[in-house]
């Protein structure tokens, strides 16, 4: 199998990730509860991801990494724990729907208003207009991918940030593309929420992602519970980060989060990044001659995208490419629209979605040539 | 004074935190379940300091860790 979907999640995991897996299902100690040998271990595995994590994110305060179950659930938690009746939002054109849908939510509910700012691919100063064009008195909120998960270009995140800090206004970021990938700095980029999938560039499992908090103005939980923590109290502890993490943790997806992390520093981000860019600008350069194949951007580089890109053959539906180079070839990608209606209607591929490609740290040359090879036999098969 | 002390921080997180903190000042110590002593509620976490225990806390105190409780001597 050629795996070519690692923007929808890595694969292979680094053996230390599954075989940490393993081990934490074989303790099964329950951390942050008792006091016996293996809950103990169990939680300093927790407490030494939530460590690494917020070390690899820039975050001084170890407590303000929180420990969620996916990307999904920390932008919800931004989302809804920080909006009231009466906020306005700004999101860009190049959202995913793990954005989009809680602020169409709110919105159809009444409670809040929210503009899109429009991207302009590699010109940031316009990007960055754009967003401030959008923003009002009552805007509260500006979220944004930090690349989008369709076409790779990256926001100007650092230059957005400044622009939020300027009027007031709290920003997070989804760097469900980026992390891993480009050089995150919650304190240099300025973002107050940054959020993060554990089973991406970090190469842990599923079921992991983080909440990385850099501002005083603390959203509302989404749900309470036990934490261990104050347990006469009839209130959920205001104490980070217990008043995200009621219930029960993943103990073994966090354990083996930070060995995921681990290999990521180990590699570098810089090195799993030029890798990964060297072989999408091979990709990009073999496929853009191919008459009947349609790319959608300018040749990704390292500066303007993060290390994937969408194609389409022409005249064949993107789904039916995907299951070719599948049936035929072994290659994994995904086709379709990627949970991202608005990148999609940004660049006019709403009818039928695009064929999206993403190497890992694990991608080879052969990998890439092999890829290049199959999309050119299928722009030229009449079937 | 260098007893050992029991110092009962607000979560199992800061309590490790708070030992590798400590263990940066040359002072070892342990993160326990909470013991049943005077001056302590139990269903947290502590770090039971088996010496310079003043100091450690002034170190903590020092580095803003709220402390929820000291327990001295055996536990009950």
């Amino acid at each position: 199998m050629i795996y070519f979907d690692n923007a929808a999640t890595t694969y292979p995991k680094p053996i230390s990730v599954v075989r940490a897996v393993n081990d934490a299902v074989k303790l099964s100690a329950n951390p942050g509860r008792s006091g016996y040998k293996s809950a103990m271990l169990a939680s300093e595995k927790i407490f030494d991801c939530r460590q690494k994590a917020a070390d690899f994110f820039g975050l001084s305060n170890v407590e303000n990494c929180i420990l969620v179950p996916s990307c999904t659930v920390a932008l919800n938690t931004v989302i809804y724990g920080s909006l009231k009746k009466g906020c306005h939002v700004v999101i860009s054109s190049l959202e995913h729907n793990s954005v989009l849908r809680p602020i169409q939510k709110l919105f159809d509910m009444g409670t809040i208003t929210y503009d899109v700012a429009e991207v302009f691919e590699s010109d940031a100063d316009k990007t960055v207009d754009s967003f401030r064009r959008c923003m009002n008195d009552k805007t509260k909120l500006v979220i944004c991918t930090h690349a989008s998960n369709v076409f790779g270009m990256k926001l100007p995140v650092k230059r957005i940030a400044a622009l939020c800090k300027y009027y007031g206004v709290l920003f997070c970021i989804d760097a469900a593309q980026s992390a891993g990938v480009v050089p995150i700095d919650i304190n240099d980029i300025g973002a107050d929420f940054i959020c993060v999938p554990g089973h991406k560039g970090l190469y842990g499992p599923m079921g992991t992602g983080l909440l990385l908090i850099n501002t005083d103005k603390i959203p509302e939980s989404l749900y309470q519970g036990g934490t261990g923590s104050s347990s006469l109290d009839f209130k959920e502890p205001d104490l980070l980060p217990d008043k995200f993490e009621s219930g029960t943790l993943n103990f073994p997806g966090f354990a083996s989060l930070a060995k995921g992390i681990d290999f990521v520093n180990l590699k570098s981000v810089g090195r799993i990044a030029d890798h990964e860019m060297k072989l999408i600008r091979k990709i990009y350069a073999k496929l853009k001659p191919m008459k009947n194949v349609e790319l959608y951007t300018d040749m990704p580089d390292k500066e303007n995208f993060v290390p994937l890109m969408s194609f389409n053959v022409k005249g064949k539906d993107p789904a039916k490419v995907a299951e070719i180079l599948d049936r035929k070839y072994g290659i994994c990608v995904r086709s379709g629209f990627h949970c991202s209606p608005l990148a999609h209607k940004y660049m006019n591929t709403g009818e039928s979605g695009t064929v999206r490609v993403c190497p890992s740290a694990f991608t080879s040359e052969r990998d890439a040539d092999i890829l290049i090879n199959a999309v050119y036999n299928i722009s030229i098969s009449k079937k | 004074m260098n007893e050992s002390k029991i110092i009962m921080l607000q979560s199992i997180t800061y309590a490790t935190k708070a030992r590798n903190l400590l263990l940066k000042y040359g002072i070892h110590s342990d993160v326990v379940k909470t013991p049943k002593m005077a001056g302590l509620s139990t269903c947290g976490y502590s770090l039971s300091v088996p010496y310079k225990a003043d100091a450690a806390l002034d170190i903590l105190i020092t580095n803003g860790f709220k402390i929820s409780g000291i327990g001295e001597g055996e536990p009950l």
